[in-house]
Parts: structure tokens; C-alpha cells; sequence
């Protein structure tokens, strides 16, 4: 997830920041790769540049009016959910939502 | 080709009491969502359906680096996110259009930009 102000945070971040956030994002593989199998992960644009559908109506913006926003996310394969926890406490990341999965496509 | 994210929220109560025919119908609008990508140049490279929120944990971090694990999502709204499609698209526009036969199905859909390179 990503806090209140997390993209405009992220923009003016230093290097050096930026680098602690992306060794953050080493460590988690890194632990989901020993344990388990690293499936997809995606970094998403700024909420802004979100377009919603709602009843066949395109607006611009993400579906929700919540401070937190989705800002990426991964699909790991591991043993148990406190496992992923577990190797999530790795991310540098103020939040994060670990839920299972009942089907993957594509 | 650009990555998309599909981010499909939901009303879970909806889900849970829904017949096993509406979930049939379902799924089959999702088969047709997928069928017409295919068919207008859009690539599906990934996606999911995701179990209920209830069973969601959410950690989080202070600036100190103190973790805290709490049952649940991390939002406390009736939308919660059900299921995503990752799709590679140079068409956004039509995208979108496509995106619309989930829209019979489904009550809102986010579709955003993946940024490359940062996922791993």
C-alpha cells in the first residue's frame, strides 16, 4: 500500500532513499525466493493517473477516496500466510496486506 | 507495449450470498473479458482472484522500524479489492472498452499503469 503522500514522497526522495527502499524490495525477493517461488510484481503509476469505470462511465482517478493507495503489489507462492508476513517485514514499506489467492490466470 | 494493472473492488457480501449460477455467470463474463483481449491485441500476463478480505493481515511499519500485525484489510471500506488482471496494452482507449464487458459484472474498475522496472 501507499501512505498519504507516498508518490509526491517517493518523487522528491533523495538517491540514497530511494536505493534503502529498493534494497528493501531485494531482501523481500530475495527471503520469498528461499522459501518459495516469486510469481509477479508490479510497481503501479500515481493514483492520478488512474481511470475508473463505474456502470460504463470512464473517470479519471483511482476507485477509492482513501488515503492509502495501492502502489504495488506482489504474488508470491510460499508455504503459509505468516510466512509471506514474515518476509514482508522486509519491505520498507509503512504498509502492507497479505492475502491469500484462489486462482491464477494467465 | 505498456503494462496495465486491472484492479477489480467488490462488494464481498455481494459474493458470498450470490448463487453458484450468478458465480457461473461470472466467471463467464470474465472468460468473454478475457476472449475479446486476446482478440483486439491485448496480451493477459497475469491475475488473480483474491480470497476474502477477512482473511487479509496487514503489517505495518513506523518510522522506526516497529512492525504491527493486525487481522483484516488495510481499508475499512465496503469495496474491497476481489481480483486483478495484469495486461500489456498499446491501446488504452480500447483497453478500457474492453474493459466495459466486466463492467456488467463487476461494480468499479481501476485500470492504472505499471511502472517498469521496480517489482524486483
Amino acid at each position: 500500500m501507499a501512505e498519504e503522500g507516498h508518490f509526491d514522497r517517493w518523487e522528491a526522495a533523495s538517491q540514497e532513499q530511494q536505493q534503502a527502499f529498493f534494497d528493501g524490495l531485494a531482501a523481500f525477493t530475495a527471503a520469498v525466493r528461499e522459501r518459495g517461488t516469486l510469481l509477479l510484481g508490479e510497481a503501479l503509476a500515481r493514483p492520478e493517473r488512474a481511470v475508473t469505470l463505474r456502470g460504463g462511465t470512464a473517470t479519471p482517478g483511482p476507485y477509492a477516496e482513501t488515503a492509502e493507495q495501492v502502489g504495488g503489489f506482489y504474488l508470491v507462492d510460499l508455504p503459509t500466510q505468516e510466512a509471506a508476513v514474515e518476509a514482508a517485514r522486509l519491505l520498507r514499506i509503512p504498509s502492507v496486506e497479505v492475502r491469500p489467492i484462489l486462482e491464477v490466470v494467465g | 507495449m505498456t503494462e496495465y494493472v486491472v484492479l477489480l473492488p467488490g462488494d464481498e457480501s455481494q459474493w458470498a450470498q450470490a448463487s453458484q449460477a450468478d458465480k457461473e455467470a461470472m466467471y463467464a463474463v470474465h472468460r468473454r473479458f478475457a476472449q475479446a483481449l486476446e482478440e483486439r491485441g491485448h496480451k493477459v500476463t497475469g491475475g488473480s482472484e483474491l480470497a476474502s478480505s477477512r482473511e487479509a493481515k496487514v503489517l505495518r511499519t513506523d518510522a522506526e522500524g516497529n512492525h504491527t500485525i493486525t487481522d483484516g484489510p488495510y481499508a475499512e471500506t465496503v469495496e474491497q479489492l476481489t481480483g486483478f488482471y495484469t495486461v500489456q496494452s498499446d491501446d488504452l482507449d480500447d483497453l478500457l472498452e474492453v474493459c466495459k464487458i466486466l463492467g456488467r459484472a463487476e461494480g468499479a474498475i481501476e485500470v492504472r499503469a505499471a511502472v517498469s522496472g521496480a517489482s524486483s
